[in-house]
């Protein structure tokens, strides 16, 4: 039996010749996120295959996805953040099938690796940065000493602010790697109880993995919000002034 | 016909006492469905989006001290000097948080009593 932990290993699938030093195989990890990009693609392509009046199953799933994202944009963003619905709606999307593949058996989560998320979310910061500079030029700067400010806190005030600014991504990270990592190391351990306790002792550890296999589908999708949801906040911050 | 119309408004009123009676015994269910109090899970998930922030602001001034030091040479000054930034910048991480959190939860309470 595999122990807890082996699950999260990278393994390369197709391996390709090192450059520079640098591996460059297609490993397991990105299988899966080009099996979420393609999964999510083909969904959506087929739901809204023909657009309908009197929505299908298939396109309401797909409309209530996209109802919640531009919901949650025009909450939290406003009405200049609607062009940003793409850019949100994919990471949305590839963050919340990378959470539900994983829970397949002899699936990889992704988004359990501090690396693949992490540069997902600087990529992200990155994104509001580049949107705050366009609409609000050198502007933008003032996030890190805010008019009216007395000037003496000044050498206080702008680390603070700028830690405060970095710490963003790796706080976004650590909000779903963690979750990810504990969920699925937890369902591990507790369907090894069931191995161990064999056809006597297995039944209560099997009634709890079930329970627990549902909650994690909830959590999933909860932290996938969550992480767009901060994504608009970090967004809204960096279009308006404080 | 008076007496009719007397007999309904006076069923009507104690309908009414019944009904304060009722609120004034239950004041924690009350006070529940309008947000007074919160349930376990979203206070887990309070707690969980607080420590990360927290943690995440200490973690980022310790990386810069550290990436300073290592640059100047100048060991132990700015992994302190950054440590200390670090963990006032988790605090105000925090408190920009919840006070978001707060307004968010005080719009959405408005809006309930505006729809009531």
């Amino acid at each position: 039996m595999s122990g807890p932990i082996e699950q999260f290993e990278i393994k390369p699938v197709i391996t390709l010749p090192k450059i520079d030093g640098i591996d460059l195989s297609f490993t397991n990890s990105s299988l899966f996120m080009a099996l979420a990009v393609g999964v999510g693609s083909v969904f959506f392509i087929t739901a809204m295959h023909k657009r309908r009046l009197i929505p299908t199953k298939l396109q309401s799933v797909a409309e209530i996805v996209y109802e919640l994202v531009s919901g949650m944009i025009n909450e939290m963003v406003g009405p200049e953040g609607r062009k940003f619905i793409p850019f949100i709606f994919t990471l949305f999307t590839f963050v919340v099938l990378g959470n539900l593949l994983g829970l397949l058996p002899y699936s990889f989560t992704y988004t359990s690796h501090f690396a693949a998320v992490g540069t997902l979310s600087v990529f992200s910061i990155l994104v509001t940065v580049i949107a705050g500079l366009k609409k609000r030029g050198l502007n933008w700067f003032t996030n890190f000493f805010p008019k009216g400010t007395p000037f003496a806190i000044a050498p206080i005030l702008v680390p603070i602010e700028i830690i405060s600014f970095c710490s963003k991504p790796f706080s976004l990270t650590v909000r779903l790697t963690v979750n990810m990592m504990v969920g699925h190391i937890m369902l591990k351990v507790i369907a090894g109880f069931i191995y161990g306790l064999s056809f006597w002792g297995g039944w209560l550890p099997l009634v709890f993995i079930s329970i627990l296999t549902v909650f994690e589908m909830g959590i999933a999708v909860l932290q996938a919000y969550i992480y767009t949801i901060l994504t608009c906040v970090y967004l809204s911050d960096a279009l308006h002034a404080h | 016909m008076t007496e009719q119309h007397q007999s309904s408004e006076h069923a009507l009123k104690d309908i009414e006492n019944r009904l304060n009676a009722l609120r004034r015994e239950i004041p924690v269910d009350h006070a529940r469905s309008s947000g007074g109090s919160y349930s376990v899970g979203q206070l887990m998930w309070l707690a969980f989006n607080v420590v990360s922030d927290l943690i995440a602001g200490v973690v980022c001034g310790l990386g810069i001290g550290y990436g300073l030091d290592y640059w100047l040479g100048t060991r132990p000054v700015f992994i302190a000097v950054f440590l200390i930034f670090g963990c006032m910048a988790g605090i105000l991480n925090v408190v920009r948080f919840l006070r978001q959190y707060e307004e968010r939860q005080r719009e959405k309470q408005a809006d309930i009593k505006g729809k009531e």
